[in-house]
């Protein structure tokens, strides 16, 4: 959480520090802004998925810690595993809730206090959205950490998560050659559409959706892609759905052999 | 002394993690080789582009990008989990009393950063070798047809070490491998180092390097912003044929590279002063 | 020759509980000294302590002339098994012997593959350390204790979880230890191992040490 409040306070300090006049929506905004697909932004892209990534390493081990050493003890009192890793996975969403509401809570506050910011219309709609979607997609790439480690150990866990996050993050150049024009005529192609769509890093950039809220449309949709903030919800509500039939396949299916899955 | 470290090297060499990244790098150093030879099959030497910015670390390689953001991972698994390996095996104890705990740590680190500088700079400089053979050395493609006030030309001449570039290409490409393996080797001993006070999980010895890597990564992007001479992502460094970069903000480099090795003998030394328990 | 090892006065402290207090011993080549406690008594930190893995708040340790940790770091001929102990799990047990050995490099394989047969394991044995039974660990973990003759031995609980074939095995090569001049430090509840092997035993509580029985020549 402390990484969370650290990331949200930086970032105040480095980029928006200076900057008068904003509005609540602007800044929730900020956090999934990215003007178009070159290899600069999507540095910036990846660069601004720390904090999640390490939210999924750190929470990557908290169903999997119940593995190391006291497994034994621990799978041979319990009788339904499934209602106990379903447990967790609640317990997990919890966590990813409150971390994704500190980032935003703590950037808002600190404007407050350092910088000129004006409440504007929209802001608990974009706010709800952002946190919901956020919030799904780190409390599934933790739990892809998790049934990870449990196969395969930790180490190797991080490795496999943070390598598809990487390579999905560098698919969106696929849609870049497209970028020029859209900047120009503000109208995207199918082909690019469905690119980012597919996307689950695409899913989480603001101003790549539209929405039915005028003054929510008016400040993320730079670009006439009419892919609405609800569509992702339910992408990344699916992709939670998905990891936790993993997740739970892996805690049903896992034999206890060994006393410390880490040693290797 | 030197019995340990090659003990150690030995043991970090044998390990899935080395084997892998090593025999990764290598296999992708070739698949962008072949893509190369596909695409400039037939091309007069006179259109050919230098192959130095074809290569891995070259801006305008193939997946540069790619390894650039892998980076921080690929620098922690060949190395950096070993004295943590030790610790949760158990096999520490059994080191320790043969060799004593100072010589331990000390041995292994400096295999960490060797095991690591190996991994990187041998794939590259095979992957350089074949370049060479396979691609004219002297090609200048890019300048073919230049005028002399041409943008082409003036940004060759914004390459960092231009002097190697256009006097000795192998020389040129050795400083960029030397500079990634030795800046890869010194994040492989930080990791090890911040390792020592870690006892469970071995995931979390990516943390360290990854949040130093990322965060400076966006203060830079800030300082870009502000047109601050000082370069903040470590991405510039690893990245030959690049414009825009100075070659003097290297000596940044190494500030950053003397604290972060301060700060490794600083963790090390103060695990060594502690009782083995 | 003959070696020494003089313990003068060690205690050690930790988070405010006192681990060792006031420890004296003398330990000559040739014996078998035991240490008898309850659990938690301070026998595995007594061993830490005169190996060198662990430092003292007070007191010194020598063997012959040299001051552990402050002349040499640790004893420079030791042997020794602990609790919790344990080896790499991906080699297998001639391997992980082979990389303790590398690290003095002063025995060739053919010295590890009869340490390795001495404790009653197969050195050509392909199976991980992973797959090994406890009682496959325990013997390993002797193995690479005795596998470079060393002048003192400590061996903390040396018969856990061996069978009755593994602990007479075991007992012959601690008594062939001992004939070969090596200084042998017992820690073991087995009442039967420390009245068999031992010329001294000493009985640890709450971190000191009182002789139960000088000699077993005195009964």
């Amino acid at each position: 959480m402390l990484i969370a409040a650290g990331w949200a306070i930086m970032g105040n300090l480095f980029t928006r520090a200076g900057l008068t006049d904003m509005t609540t929506s602007i800044v929730i905004s900020a956090y999934g802004y990215i003007e178009k697909i070159d290899r600069t932004t999507l540095t910036a892209i990846f660069v601004n998925l720390l904090p999640y990534m390490v939210f999924s390493i750190i929470y990557g081990l908290y169903i999997y810690k119940e593995y190391c050493n006291v497994g034994v003890y621990v799978f041979s009192r319990m009788t339904n595993r499934k209602s106990w890793c379903m447990r967790k996975i609640g317990e997990l969403y919890l966590f990813s809730f409150v971390y994704t509401v500190i980032i935003i809570v703590v950037s808002l506050v600190t404007l407050v206090f350092t910088n000129k910011i004006q409440y504007s219309d929209g802001t608990i709609r974009l706010a709800f959205f952002y946190i919901v979607n956020t919030s799904l997609f780190i409390c599934a790439s933790a739990l892809l950490v998790n049934a990870l480690a449990i196969m395969f150990g930790s180490q190797t866990a991080v490795i496999i998560s943070m390598a598809i996050q990487i390579i999905c993050t560098g698919l969106l150049i696929f849609s870049a050659p497209e970028w020029d024009e859209v900047l120009m005529t503000y109208v995207m192609s199918r082909r690019a559409e469905i690119l980012l769509k597919i996307n689950p890093i695409g899913n989480l950039v603001l101003n790549w959706h539209s929405d039915c809220s005028e003054p929510v449309n008016q400040v993320i949709n730079c670009f006439g892609i009419n892919y609405p903030l609800w569509s992702s919800t339910v992408y990344m509500l699916a992709l939670l759905i998905i990891m936790t039939a993993v997740i739970n396949t892996a805690v049903k299916h896992r034999d206890i052999i060994i006393s410390n899955p880490e040693e290797g | 002394m030197f019995k340990s470290f090659k003990t150690h090297m030995s043991v970090i060499c044998s390990r899935p993690g080395f084997m892998l990244t090593f025999m990764g790098l290598l296999a992708w150093a070739f698949y962008i080789l072949v893509c190369n030879v596909m695409k400039y099959k037939g091309t007069d030497i006179s259109n050919m582009i230098n192959p130095v910015e074809l290569m891995i670390l070259g801006e305008g390689g193939k997946f540069h990008w790619y390894f650039v953001q892998f980076y921080p991972f690929l620098a922690v698994i060949p190395a950096a989990f070993s004295i943590m390996t030790d610790s949760i095996t158990g096999e520490l104890p059994n080191i320790i009393y043969r060799s004593g705990t100072a010589r331990y740590y000390i041995s292994k680190q400096l295999a960490v950063f060797a095991a690591t500088f190996i991994c990187f700079a041998v794939p590259f400089i095979i992957e350089m070798a074949a370049n060479f053979i396979v691609f004219p050395k002297e090609a200048m493609g890019n300048l073919y047809g230049c005028d002399l006030y041409s943008s082409n030309y003036e940004s060759i001449f914004q390459y960092p070490f231009i002097y190697f570039y256009a006097n000795n290409r192998v020389v040129f490409q050795l400083i960029y491998i030397g500079i990634t393996s030795s800046l890869a080797g010194l994040l492989a001993v930080f990791a090890s180092s911040v390792s020592v006070f870690l006892k469970r999980f071995r995931a979390i010895v990516f943390i360290p390097v990854y949040l130093i890597l990322a965060v400076a990564g966006r203060i830079g992007n800030v300082f870009d912003d502000m047109e601050i001479r000082v370069k903040f992502q470590y991405g510039n460094y690893i990245t030959s044929c690049s414009t825009g970069f100075n070659q003097g903000n290297y000596i940044y480099l190494l500030a950053a590279a003397a604290i972060l090795l301060a700060l490794s003998i600083g963790f090390t030394v103060s695990k060594i002063k502690r009782d083995c328990i | 020759m003959k070696n020494t090892i003089t313990v003068d006065g060690i205690s050690k402290k930790i988070r405010n509980r006192t681990i060792l207090d006031n420890i004296s011993l003398t330990m000559e080549s040739g014996n078998i000294y035991g240490f008898v406690g309850h659990n938690g008594s301070g026998k595995t930190m007594l061993f830490r302590a005169i190996s060198g893995l662990m430092s003292v708040d007070s007191g010194s340790i020598r063997y012959n002339d040299l001051e552990i940790r402050k002349d040499v770091p640790v004893i420079p001929s030791l042997g020794m098994t602990l609790e919790n102990a344990g080896m790499y799990s991906d080699f297998t047990g001639f391997k992980n012997l082979k990389i303790l050995a590398g690290i003095k490099g002063n025995i060739d394989d053919e010295q590890i593959r009869a340490a390795i047969k001495r404790v009653g394991l197969d050195p050509d044995d392909k199976r991980t350390f992973r797959k090994y039974s406890l009682g496959m660990k325990q013997r390993l973990a002797l193995a690479q204790a005795f596998m470079e003759s060393p002048d003192v031995l400590m061996l903390d609980e040396p018969t856990n979880a061996l069978d009755a074939e593994g602990i007479e095995q075991i007992r012959n090569i601690i008594l062939e230890e001992k004939q070969r001049g090596a200084i042998v430090l017992i820690a073991s509840h087995n009442k039967e191992d420390i009245g068999l092997l031992t010329d001294y035993v000493y009985s640890i509580s709450d971190g000191q040490v009182s002789p139960e029985r000088k000699d077993k020549t005195d009964e």
